[in-house]
């Protein structure tokens, strides 16, 4: 094997190396690579795309290509003049110009006659298309970014697999084995390579009552951990100043930051992660390299500057071959908590927590010669949760699957939001059948765009309007279409591809809201098209992820099906977005008028064919009243309807049965709480569900929650709405009595900046500024959470705010009216509202007679029998008594030999009144 | 001089039992200083629990009642004609036969038996328990059999009579604790602890073995099979018999801790009355009302 001159301080040999017959010759490589990010840089007058991966091993190499040049389509009555137009004002930066047939991207028509305008630069190529806009007609995918039109020319997708046939280049510019491609062809292979995470978490001194500013404040401590060991550390504390113990010293924070520089290039990391490290800690460096005139090359590539880009509240920063995963971010998306502290979510997710340091702490602690280890451990295990939060919890499996499902690289997924995903797997398909996709709107198009919809109307689901009150006579069935919208662009062809702009003789679907679009057999919509792939992808996957036993192998197909979901439900969103490249009314229109189509035939055809009542309908879903209260039965007549009506609907139309609520209570449209009956893998699971009826917000005290979810557990589960009326009176009467303890009465809230900086009068910061003034030592600061609770007085209701310990102190009395008035009724009160109950009942102010009570007109039921049946099978008979027969009825003091009665029944326990098949001992 | 004189010369003396097990170390310790040597060693008590699965279907009983029948009617088949054996469900008309069944339903004139293809009844006079099960050999007619003879697992005469090597006293007791020296106690008090001697408390059925010897406690409701049979030696004796001490108790586990799969040695069965007996080599000890019985292992003899 002979050995490479290649680039800086990396391997020196590699796999896969084919040796020219003359030795000495440059030699043929071969690799396999997972592409992980993708940029570009200009060459001798030539854009040299770069393509960044590891193989199998680990290895990290550098792809360079320079096989594509930028390219745009105009369409014009007059291409000659506009290339003459185009030659003289730009030169040599025009490559090329011809003449191709293209499909246009909205409306059902042949191929046409464009323009195809091949430059140099591609930043050159916005101000080209500027120019010439107003002179042509149209222009088509000049807004593309050159990384990406070489990935879908090439059909490379992020974190897809390629093969590259070149030889090995020398270059000082790249930190990474680096080659000259020759070929590369996009490969099949499932694997993720394991990626090497660094994560990252920063500590600044900065004066105590203002938030940190890069350009005064210096960063004293970076700590660093490994997801491989380096050097033989799993974690790393650099610190700005000499202190013994197992730190990095540094003696500035300038040295300390070239440090940082160094171990980014010497461990390569492929992902840099942290808590919340897009809006603080990457800033927050690059700032601080700015400030003290460092070089910020951290990427792969030497030389080429790290920036941030600020995108109203969030920041992105770009870092050539690597890709930044702010974990916060993440957990913001995927998880619900009450709060997002770097402590709570390592709580609850990892089991672990923050060392015990408060912010405050920080400035003392590091001039504290004997104090500053504590520190030291705080950012450590900082930097250590951040990285545990991507190792363990595996977040990244995810978005990775969206790379390969939409091709979008992974620092875009994780940045972008779904145009992105959307609009890449858009043009790649749109250009795989010889159509060009529109550029992205500019303001005018915006403006022109919601004008057209103030005109015409936009119009969403159909929404039925309920009947308030509380069902539970017997039970309500859920019936919804499955993923409803894709199943209409499906069904009916719906496309800008495939929309009529004009009389032909061509068969059709025409929409409700009249628009109309060619049947699959004349054109396949390109969308349509796409959410088969999509759908059907999905479900191939699931199969294979349902039989796979592996369970690493199940989790990776998890997270692909989990991608084919995603992607297939975000493109009815696409088709209404504005500022979409293919928007186009009357598409959005026809989709939103089918479902609301079917929704009312599905609703109607309930009525009149099986005569039963529809209480209620969002958008994709019925409730349909059924006077039964077993399970099994309702299930059963559920799912038959539910097959009927899918049978009579076209295409891949499907209405499925979802649910039982066995109790249900509709306030308003939207808004409803229901016992909740579900059946899988023929056991009954049930729960409590609630829509639009918060029983949490941030102004409520506990005491309104809790009472809030009890009083609808009574009503739900119970169906004693005079208990739950005698609990709110009960309630009120402790209130009265001051029998609350302070804690429950208590809400509590942050400060987010200094007292004074506060407009307006605010409770908490009432209370904050009391306890200023009575403890001037102590007062509370930015970052500190305030419980306050409001007692009597005569003043404005912020200005009564008072800590609890204050209360206690003083022995004040806490304002009964506000807590049974303002805090108390209003939520309760809007549930009790559809069952009859009025304000002054729960008051205890007597039940009011109303003229229809007296008249005798309907009134509400007050107490309900929320019996179940469920067939014995479901039954789970609690300490067994005896047994029975299921057919004859006969008793036995002991199960049979053959498990079975003398008359070929089967044998079932019985206690309590209960006969079932499953006994709890 | 060996170590008996040389300890004898300290004015030390062990017991034969102490030398047995008595090592280097300990001869130094004690020909050096004045320690003393515990003489008694306490005897090695292994206590095995079994546990079962817990119940969770119709199913899980089956299996239960099924386990049993599978074991016992293993052991009735040894003692039956092959050649006569049939199936509850095809019992051939009136003929010799011998069927193997599960007791299901007592009746005035004998029982309904059942196995697991079907049932039938027996018309006897023996005492039959409910869900014991038994090998009968009989006659068929119009659809019952005519019982000629009852017969129960039983236990096997001749089985080796286990001991063990030194005096091994083990007290068995419901309430008073007589000045004696014992090696284990074994109570259904549950109040009584001592730190010198090892106190098992008897509130469910475990195996104990001590040196070889396996003591099956089985605390149980007896008061039924009392009533049935007439005193409890009885009772007890004709439980022994089927092989199970509580037959007709409550399935509460897929385990049937009363089924007596390994023979034990010694039973001890609190009745509500203090006596104790041999049955075919293993000695069946009960205790009621404050009584207690000291037994030596080493021989079998209740100690006064």
């Amino acid at each position: 094997m002979g050995r490479f001159s290649l680039t800086s301080g990396t391997e020196k040999w590699y796999n896969n190396i084919y040796l020219s017959q003359e030795r000495n010759k440059v030699v043929a490589m071969k690799v396999q690579i997972q592409v992980l990010d993708v940029d570009y840089d200009m060459l001798n007058n030539r854009p040299i795309v770069r393509i960044f991966g590891k193989d199998r091993n680990g290895k990290t190499y550098c792809v360079c290509a320079t096989d594509l040049l930028p390219y745009f389509y105009i369409k014009t009555t007059n291409p000659k003049r506009i290339e003459e137009e185009l030659r003289s004002r730009f030169g040599g930066e025009i490559e090329k110009t011809e003449i191709v047939e293209r499909y246009l991207p909205i409306g059902y028509s042949d191929k046409i006659e464009l323009l195809k305008v091949t430059t140099r630069t591609p930043s050159k190529v916005p101000e080209i298309r500027d120019y010439i806009k107003d002179k042509v007609d149209d222009i088509y995918e000049a807004d593309i970014l050159f990384k990406y039109r070489y990935m879908v020319d090439r059909s490379i997708t992020g974190m897809g697999w390629i093969e590259v046939e070149g030889n090995p280049l020398r270059t000082d510019t790249i930190r990474c084995a680096t080659i000259e491609a020759r070929s590369i062809t996009p490969i099949e292979n499932d694997e993720n390579v394991p990626l090497r995470i660094l994560a990252l978490d920063i500590e600044v001194k900065t004066p105590q009552e203002r938030i940190p500013s890069a350009d005064k404040d210096p960063i004293i401590m970076i700590a660093l951990a490994y997801s491989e060991p380096f050097r033989g550390r799993e974690n790393d504390v650099l610190v700005a100043k000499s202190v013994p113990g197992d730190v990095i010293s540094c003696t500035s924070e300038e040295e300390m930051l070239e440090k940082l520089k160094d171990i980014i290039e010497s461990y390569d990391p492929d992902i840099i992660t942290g808590y919340n490290i897009n809006n603080f800690d990457m800033p927050y460096i690059i700032q601080r390299m700015q400030h003290l005139n460092l070089k910020r090359d951290l990427g792969r590539v030497v030389d080429k500057t790290v920036f941030c880009q600020t995108f109203g509240p969030q920041t992105k920063t770009n870092i050539t071959g690597r890709v930044i995963v702010d974990s916060y971010r993440i957990v913001k998306k995927e998880y619900s908590f009450k709060n997002y502290t770097l402590n709570t979510v390592a709580k609850d997710l990892l089991g672990e927590e923050k060392e015990d340091v408060s912010y405050k702490e920080i400035n003392g602690l590091w001039e504290d010669r004997n104090e500053i280890h504590r520190l030291i451990s705080y950012a450590r295990k900082d930097s250590i949760l951040a990285l545990k939060l991507i190792t363990e919890k595996k977040p990244l499996d995810k978005y990775i699957a969206l790379c390969r499902v939409s091709g979008v690289l992974l620092q875009d997924v994780l940045d972008g939001g779904e145009s992105i995903r959307i609009e890449n797997l858009l043009l790649s398909e749109f250009n795989k059948k010889g159509f060009v996709l529109p550029l992205k709107p500019g303001r005018e198009e915006i403006i022109k765009r919601s004008k057209e919809r103030e005109k015409e109307g936009i119009k969403g689901g159909l929404v039925l309007e309920p009947n308030p009150g509380l069902y539970a006579d017997g039970c309500v069935m859920v019936m919804d279409f499955k993923s409803l919208y894709p199943s209409i662009i499906r069904t009916f062809n719906i496309c800008p591809t495939t929309l009529l702009t004009r009389d032909l003789d061509v068969e059709y679907n025409e929409s409700p809201a009249g628009a109309r679009f060619v049947k699959s057999s004349v054109r396949e919509g390109i969308i349509p098209r796409i959410l088969s792939g999509l759908i059907d992808g999905r479900s191939t996957v699931k199969k294979r992820m349902y039989q796979e036993k592996d369970p690493e192998k199940r989790r990776l197909l998890d997270a692909k099906q989990y991608a084919f979901k995603i992607m297939a439900n975000a493109f009815y969103g696409y088709c209404g977005y504005m500022k979409a490249r293919t928007y186009n009314i009357h598409v959005a229109n026809a989709i939103t008028s089918y479902g609301r189509h079917l929704i009312q035939k599905t609703a109607d055809k309930i009525r009149n064919e099986y005569g039963l009542e529809i209480i209620y309908g969002d958008t994709d879903s019925v409730m349909v009243k059924y006077p039964s209260k077993n399970l099994d039965e309702v299930y059963e007549v559920g799912t038959r309807i539910a097959k009927e009506i899918t049978d009579s609907l076209p295409g891949v139309l499907e209405l499925e049965f979802e649910k039982i609520f066995r109790s249900f209570l509709i306030l308003a449209k939207k808004r409803y709480a229901g016992w909740a009956f579900e059946k899988h893998n023929g056991e009954w699971s049930d729960k409590i569900e609630m829509k639009g009826i918060e029983t949490v917000r941030r102004d409520w005290c506990d005491l309104v929650t809790n009472t809030m979810n009890a009083v609808i557990d009574m009503i739900i589960k119970e169906g004693d709405v005079n208990r739950a009326i005698s609990f709110v009176q009960e309630k009120i009467e402790q209130i009265r009595k001051r029998e609350v303890p302070l804690k429950e009465l208590s809400v509590t809230k942050s400060i987010t900046k200094s007292l004074e900086s506060y407009d307006g009068v605010l409770p908490h910061i009432e209370a904050a500024k009391k306890m200023r003034m009575r403890d001037p030592s102590n007062p509370p600061t930015r970052g500190d959470r305030i419980s306050f609770v409001i007692v009597e007085g005569n003043q404005m209701l912020s200005k009564r705010a008072e800590t609890i310990e204050y209360v206690k102190e003083k022995n004040l009395k806490t304002d009964t009216d506000y807590y049974i008035n303002n805090q108390l009724l209003p939520p309760i009160e809007r549930i009790f509202a559809v069952l009859g109950v009025s304000r002054d009942e729960l008051l205890g102010k007597g039940r009011q007679t109303s003229l229809s009570d007296i008249m005798g007109n309907r009134r509400p039921e007050r107490n309900h029998d929320l019996s179940i049946e469920m067939s014995p099978r479901e039954v789970v008979v609690k300490n067994p008594t005896g047994f029975i027969c299921s057919e004859c009825n006969r008793d036995f003091r002991r199960v049979t030999l053959t498990g079975r009665c003398e008359c070929g029944g089967e044998i079932y326990a019985s206690g309590q009144g209960f006969i079932g098949k499953y006994v709890e001992i | 001089m060996n170590i008996v004189e040389k300890l004898l010369e300290k004015g030390k003396l062990i017991s034969p039992e102490v030398y047995s097990r008595i090592n280097e170390e300990d001869i130094e310790k004690l020909l050096e200083g004045d320690e003393f040597l515990i003489t008694k060693i306490l005897p090695k008590i292994r206590v095995i629990r079994e546990d079962g699965d817990k119940i969770k279907k119709i199913e899980d009983f089956v299996d239960v009642y099924r386990e049993r029948f599978k074991y016992l009617s293993s052991l009735i088949k040894e003692k039956l004609d092959m050649k006569r054996m049939v199936s509850l469900n095809k019992l051939p008309p009136n003929s010799e036969v011998c069927v193997i069944g599960m007791v299901r339903d007592l009746e005035e004139n004998g029982a309904v038996i059942e196995d697991t293809t079907g049932s039938t009844r027996i018309i006897t006079d023996s005492t039959l328990i409910e869900d014991e099960v038994i090998g009968v050999e009989g006659v068929t007619d119009r659809g019952n059999i005519i019982v000629k003879r009852i017969i129960h697992p039983d236990i096997p005469l001749g089985r080796e009579v286990v001991l063990t090597e030194n005096d091994r006293l083990c007290l068995f007791t419901s309430g008073e604790v007589p000045k004696k020296n014992v090696d284990v106690i074994f109570t259904t008090t549950p109040d009584l602890e001592r730190n010198d001697v090892k106190v098992i408390h008897v509130n469910e059925p475990v195996t104990v073995e001590m040196e070889n010897v396996r003591i099956f406690l089985a605390p149980s409701d007896y008061s039924g099979y009392i009533k049935k049979f007439g005193d409890p030696q009885r009772a007890l004796v004709e439980l022994v018999r089927r092989r199970h001490l509580n037959p007709t108790g409550k399935i509460i586990s897929k385990f049937d801790p009363y089924l007596l799969k390994e023979i034990p040695d010694v039973i001890y069965a609190p009745m509500g009355s203090t006596f104790t007996l041999n049955y075919k080599t293993v000695t069946l000890v009960s205790t009621g009302s404050d009584g207690s019985v000291l037994l030596n292992l080493r021989n079998r003899e209740v100690v006064q």
